[in-house]
């Protein structure tokens, strides 16, 4: 008999999170069952921006793809070119639809000659095992195979040293190590300047447990998603599924690169990526770009419109209360006309229990990101 | 390896290449033609049968000729001469009431009248909707204009794009014979006539032209393949340089952009390529998903596992049918039932050989006697649906194939079989295999089929077209749009 | 009962099934006098429940419903009526060689859920669609034959151009898994699932449910929803014809000689009974009768209600699974090859099964110990091409699908105490569906959409004027529960407003 594979699956670290979680609150990504918050995400996020805290990332997707023609696909699929990339380097870089739209964002890293990982933290499988394909390469889901845990916050290298990891990488290397006993992968593809050990699935508690106990020193905290995602907000990054949707039409012209502030992702001298022509030809002509917005009350305002004057100019997408900054902040997409630092905004909150008629709360454009990286999660 | 540089080039020497590389070199471009086989025509051409018969190769009468083409390229007098304009429908019952569809208004209507009196009467309603609908669908491929229809025929075209031919005709007629006459047409290229759609074939049909008559079918004097002596002697005449056993290995394609093609031993450096192969072997011949990871997944869906097998023989006797006089210049259509082809679709389908066929016969020697030395025949046979690829294998069934449509024949032409003296069967696998027609490319731009995402690669061939037909009218819009272009 | 002669009331609605009582409800609601007429002798149509075996009930035509629009389902206060919608059950394929498979229809966790989620809100939108038009003024006849066309093409269109084996085919990884889906999607019907335009039936029944306590619960809530609102339902009276005046509908004529005045009429039989059954041929424009003659139906169920004396042992082995369909051997060839067969009157080789252990998820079907199955058989032709539907056809058919379900799941037929085979023809004798088509017509792409029922009119106005079309044969009809009714009663009160119906 067949058995169905099971829809929420556990991460290699779940046996310790459950312990960890004192709120029992729980949610899922791409699959996986994740703390939301151990205890207070607000205090998580401080923590990973001011000591050091881990998190469980081994929800992000990942593929390892391998064959011949891997390096023809990977330039072709990504808008930086791989082919430079030498073993133990990886770079960020897009993917777009034919139309030239945001089809995904993630990792490459490479392996070997013709060994490469992807990881992304939205799944893609149908253009990636098509793509692949196309350039006899064959493509592997391997999220399930390991398990990832990052190490966040300035004293993230002392607590990796303590633990007995020698912890010299540079930003979006990788290497892989023999650590006391165990095969893992230390890596720097995180966003928030932490590192991130692989490992395999049985290894996960005895993972969690060194880093803990070598982290207790420091008041390492575990965070949760929300901490995690909160990082990413203050660091202006915008991720598919949670911040915005990314096109699943493989001719879709929306969302466009420029549209999501992602061109820097992009690298126009790289000529042969899929969606070149249709990128060059549309980005002139975008009139949305990303920001970040403060607003000044105390409460998120996700996928609220945001007005200039009388006139609605765009819409924030993520938003959240930044107990680093004291204020809550949020990704928009405006028009380009007021995307300048400084303008200022109005937000139309629709009426809810605490606020039972229309509000109008005034919201300013700041530059992204709204804090450095704590001292400088991934993709 | 060596280089040479052109101003554009024309993969396939069929009646698509030909017409593009005469326009453009009627437009005194440097134009070079690759034809990969030994002769030019491609499946419109001659081919011999031995005893010095010529049989047609693939398309054994033409009724798509874009008239402007043979206007332009003045075909007529590069030597294009037709031997039958419009040739009858016929469909033979063992009962004899014989169904014949000419252009004759009142014999036709006589004739409809044996089967059905309220079809009889139906029948000129019918073809003056049909034609109505046709002129508007014309409009769509014959200029490059935008759709110029009133708000009452588009939305007719619209609905007929939903409805099966069946289902349309069972609205008009009751008489299974005329419906099942009617749906040979409509099931070109892959359709179902159950599907949703392929009424529009069937208005798509009606469109067509040739020798100045809407819906009609011609026999050009001297077979097919004189309309490929006439293209490629106006187009060499214009200046095209027309290469045979020039086979494209590779093209080249940079920057999204393409820049020429490479054969065995040498490249050819254009700016302009126009293929009149099918779209997925043009695009298998660029680097892989060179026109996009989408278009390519499009591509691989599309495709189609029935397709059209052709049956010729040669007889040492005029066959004669049993009973009645017909004219011998007729296309006979041999559909048992209406049914018969949903179902040979539906077998075909899922790769068996359906239990009846339908096919279309034609008897090219006795249209045009040239074709065939004294005492000798032709007989040409296109049966569809057929699988692309039947249990057992093509090779092993060729046979099985002759032997069925010789058997429906001897049923109403006594004794057929044993006047055989040859047989040339052409299967599914060996006639270019076709994409799925797609019902809504009938109602879409034409510009929208010749460009491909490869700036400077235009498709000219049946590809273009929403149903493969020999027409020439895709490569003379895509010429002159990337001629527009380029200026 | 009898109604007084020369009654006048508002509205009359022909037929008390679901749309008929939730029309009746919001029209009751705005104050206007409604009479519902129902020609059994009680409310529900294919909405019901009813014993077959002494002990054992079941309902006779269908198992499942297809959803009713939220909006609508609040409007009627339906949950606290007692009529509530049961989460998607997990549905079971048994294949040939004894394996099964399980598979959820939770949403958005599989590329199946995936799949019957974009369906679902292609569902949402066509009745939102459907609604918008009842809007839109009504023009005569004459005009709106020549009318603009609505300038956006309606929600849902894509799924008229592919075929269920491509839909699902691009969508869900695996052979197995797919031929789950269209199973899912196909039983009780006749497609090919390999012609385009099948697609639509995934949107016809992706997302179809059963109710808590049973489909009665349903037609009570309805039928309180109405009462309560004021509307006067009789049940055992049949309209037997329609008087029109000047091209308007003015008086409903019962079968016993009885004369009902009404503003608007609301007809709930499907497109052809409505029109046929009810006017006089020769009233009817030439364009419509031309329509309707083309209107094609597909009457393809046949339904098989077994009680057994327990659960057989090969049924219980499949544990919560149980709660939901249970397809056997679902295969896209075997569905074509069906379909063939149903094309030309012949009763299917292996006609496509599915079997429901209703008693599980509502144990007061069968006396405790014992369990009752509905069998919906697929491709089973209304008219067989050598004749009636005769004693021995039907006895044939039923050993035929016993034999299946045998091979699937031994031991089942020794279990049988009583057994009652509903064939087309029973359907509709019994609730009137014309063919014994439920869904009011076949699930084609030219009878989809914009193109149900295809009358030129717009919404559930007819060229008769003062006579609207709610059931199956509206493009809301096919698709959910409630909605052809409700959007019906929108366009009366609207028409009703702009004085059109004076």
């Amino acid at each position: 008999m067949k058995t169905p594979a099971p829809f929420v699956r556990a991460t290699p670290f779940h046996a310790r999170a459950a312990e960890a979680n004192r709120g029992n609150a729980w949610s899922a990504r791409n699959g996986v069952t994740l703390a939301t918050v151990y205890s207070n995400a607000d205090d998580e996020a401080l923590t990973a921006r001011l000591r050091v805290a881990m998190a469980d990332i081994s929800w992000r997707w990942r593929l390892a793809l391998e064959g011949d023609g891997v390096t023809a696909l990977l330039s072709r699929l990504f808008t930086r070119d791989v082919s430079k990339l030498s073993p133990g380097q990886s770079l960020k870089a897009l993917w777009l639809t034919d139309g030239g739209a945001v089809r995904g964002a993630g990792l490459v890293a490479r392996y070997g000659r013709d060994k490469f990982l992807v990881a992304s933290s939205e799944p893609d499988p149908d253009w990636f095992q098509f793509a692949a394909s196309a350039f006899a390469t064959t493509a592997r889901d391997i999220s399930a195979e390991e398990g990832g845990l990052a190490v966040i916050g300035p004293y993230a290298k002392v607590v990796l040293e303590r633990a007995g990891i020698e912890a010299a990488l540079e930003p979006l290397q990788f290497r892989k190590l023999f650590w006391r006993g165990l095969d893992v992968t230390l890596s720097r593809w995180g966003e928030h300047g932490g590192y991130e050990i692989w490992c395999k699935p049985d290894d996960g508690i005895l993972v969690w447990d060194r880093i803990a106990r070598a982290g207790a020193a420091f008041g390492i905290l575990s965070a949760g998603l929300a901490a995690v995602d909160l990082l990413d907000l203050e660091a202006g990054i915008a991720r598919p599924d949670r911040d915005y949707q990314a096109a699943r039409d493989g001719f879709a012209k929306a969302p466009t690169p420029a549209s999501l502030g992602l061109e820097r992702l992009i690298d126009a001298d790289h000529a042969e990526f899929n969606g070149r022509s249709a990128w060059l030809a549309n980005r002139e002509t975008e009139p949305k770009t990303l920001v970040g917005i403060e607003i000044d009350m105390d409460r998120a305002a996700p996928h609220t419109p945001l007005l200039l004057g009388e006139r609605k100019v765009g819409h924030t997408l993520n938003s959240h209360y930044s107990p680093a900054l004291r204020r809550t902040i949020a990704l928009a997409q405006v028009e380009r006309s007021a995307a300048e630092p400084g303008t200022s905004l109005t937000l139309t909150l629709s009426p809810n229990r605490e606020t039972p008629d229309f509000r109008t709360v005034a919201a300013r454009v700041v530059a992204l990101p709204f804090l450095p990286a704590p001292d400088s999660i991934a993709p | 390896m060596s280089g040479s540089t052109c101003d554009a080039i024309v993969i396939g020497g069929g009646i698509s290449g030909l017409a593009a590389a005469a326009y453009l070199a009627r437009s005194r471009k440097r134009v070079v033609l690759l034809e990969a086989a030994d002769t030019l025509g491609g499946l419109c051409r001659n081919a011999p049968l031995g005893d010095g018969i010529q049989i047609p190769f693939a398309a054994h009468a033409l009724y798509a000729l874009d008239q402007r083409v043979v206007k332009d390229l003045r075909l007529t007098r590069h030597g294009l001469k037709f031997a039958a304009r419009d040739m009858p429908l016929a469909v033979l019952r063992s009962d004899g009431k014989h169904l014949v569809l000419s252009s004759n208004a009142r014999d036709t209507a006589r004739s409809i009248a044996l089967q059905s009196q309220s079809d009889a009467e139906a029948w000129p309603r019918f073809r003056g909707e049909l034609f109505a609908l046709a002129r508007a669908m014309r409009s769509l491929w014959w200029d490059d204009q935008a759709l110029r229809l009133g708000l009452g025929q588009q939305t007719a075209l619209e609905r007929l794009s939903r409805t099966g031919a069946s289902a349309w005709l069972d609205t008009w007629f009751e008489s299974d014979v005329l419906k099942a006459a009617l749906l040979f047409d409509a099931a070109a290229q892959a359709l179902s006539p159950n599907e949703p759609g392929s009424a529009l074939s069937l208005v798509w049909r009606a469109a067509q032209e040739i020798c100045g008559l809407q819906g009609a079918v011609a026999f050009p004097l001297g077979g097919p393949g004189t309309l490929v002596d006439a293209l490629a002697l106006a187009a060499r005449q214009a200046g095209a340089d027309l290469r045979t056993r020039a086979k494209v290995a590779r093209l080249i394609v940079a920057n999204d952009g393409i820049s020429g093609v490479e054969l065995d031993n040498e490249t050819i450096s254009a700016p302009l390529v126009f293929s009149t192969l099918p779209a997925t072997e043009t695009f298998a011949l660029a680097p892989a998903a060179a026109a996009g990871f989408a278009h390519a997944r499009d591509l691989a869906a599309d495709r189609t596992r029935t397709g059209e097998a052709k049956v010729t023989f040669a007889l040492s006797e005029l066959p004669t049918p049993g009973g009645v006089a017909l004219s011998l210049g007729s296309r006979f259509i041999f559909a048992e039932r209406p049914e018969t082809l949903a179902y040979a679709y539906r077998a075909s389908a899922l790769g068996h050989f359906p239990d009846e066929i339908a096919f279309e016969m034609i008897l090219p020697s006795a249209i045009d006697p040239s074709l065939a030395p004294a005492g000798r025949h032709i007989v040409s046979a296109l049966v569809r649906p057929i699988p692309l690829a039947p249990d057992g294998g093509w090779p092993q069934r060729k046979a099985e194939l002759a032997a069925r449509v010789a058997g429906v024949l001897d049923r109403h032409f006594p004794s057929l079989s044993q006047k055989i003296v040859a047989a040339e069967i052409l299967t599914p696998d060996e006639l270019s295999p076709s994409r799925r027609a797609d019902v809504t490319r009938m109602l879409s731009h034409w510009g929208e089929r010749t460009q491909t995402p490869i700036a400077g690669l235009m498709l000219c061939g049946a590809s273009a077209e929403p149903v493969a037909a020999v027409s020439g009218r895709a490569a003379r819009l895509a010429v002159a749009k990337a001629l527009e272009r380029k200026r | 009962m009898k109604v007084r002669s020369s009654l006048r009331y508002d509205v009359a609605i022909i037929g008390a099934g679901a749309d008929g009582l939730a029309a009746a409800a919001l029209l009751a609601r705005a104050k206007l006098a409604t009479l519902v007429i129902e020609r059994n002798e009680r409310c529900g149509g294919r909405v019901t429940t009813r014993e077959f075996h002494p002990g054992f009930r079941a309902s006779p035509f269908v198992d499942e419903l297809p959803p009713i629009p939220a909006s609508l389902h609040w409007a009627l206060d339906l949950s606290r009526r007692g009529a509530i919608f049961l989460p998607a059950p997990l549905s079971t394929a048994l294949w040939p060689d004894r394996r099964s498979t399980i598979r959820r229809s939770d949403f958005g966790f599989s590329p199946t859920g995936r799949l019957l989620k974009q369906a679902a809100f292609s569902v949402e939108a066509v009745c939102r669609r459907a609604e918008i038009d009842s809007e839109i003024p009504a023009r005569s006849w004459p005009r709106m034959l020549g009318r603009k066309r609505a300038p956006q093409p309606w929600p849902g269109a894509a799924w008229t151009s592919t075929s269920l084996s491509q839909s699902i085919g691009t969508a869900v990884p695996g052979a197995d898994e797919a031929a789950h889906v269209c199973a899912g999607a196909l039983w009780g019907r006749a497609a090919d699932p390999f012609l385009a335009g099948t697609a639509l039936h995934l949107l016809a029944s992706g997302r179809s449910r059963t109710i808590m306590g049973g489909l009665e619960r349903m037609a009570d809530a309805l039928t309180g929803a109405a009462n309560e609102a004021g509307a006067e339902i009789r049940c055992g009276l049949e309209a037997s014809e329609i008087r029109t005046a000047e091209g308007r509908a003015t008086i409903v004529v019962l079968a016993d000689g009885t004369e009902i005045e009404a503003r608007a009429m609301i007809s709930t039989l499907d497109l052809r009974r409505s029109f046929l059954s009810l006017f006089k041929w020769s009233e009817l424009p030439p364009l419509l009768l031309n329509r309707i003659r083309n209107f094609r139906m597909a009457g393809a169920t046949a339904r098989l209600l077994l009680a057994l004396d327990r659960l057989p042992d090969s049924l219980a082995g499949l544990g919560e699974a149980l709660r939901g369909p249970v397809h056997l051997a679902p295969d896209f060839e075997t569905a074509a090859q069906a379909y063939a067969a149903w094309c030309v009157g012949l009763i299917p080789e292996a006609p496509p099964l599915t079997l429901r252990v209703v008693s599980v998820s509502d144990p007061s079907l069968a006396p405790v110990g014992g369990a009752v199955i509905a069998v919906t058989a697929g491709c089973i032709p209304y008219r067989l091409f050598d004749g009636a539907w005769t004693h021995a056809r039907r006895e044939e058919l039923r050993m035929k699908i016993l034999a299946q379900i045998d091979e699937a799941l031994p031991g089942v037929s020794s279990h049988i105490l009583g057994a009652e085979l509903i064939v087309p023809p029973d359907i509709e004798e019994q609730i009137g569906a014309s063919e014994g088509d439920l869904a009011g017509g076949e699930l084609a792409a030219d009878q989809m959409l914009d193109l149900r029922p295809g009358l030129e009119a717009l919404g559930a106005r007819t060229p008769i004027r003062g006579f609207y079309l709610a059931g199956p044969s509206t493009a809301a009809g096919a698709l959910a529960t409630c909605a052809a009714g409700a959007i019906a009663a929108a366009t009366v009160l609207a028409d009703l407003k702009a004085g059109r119906l004076r």
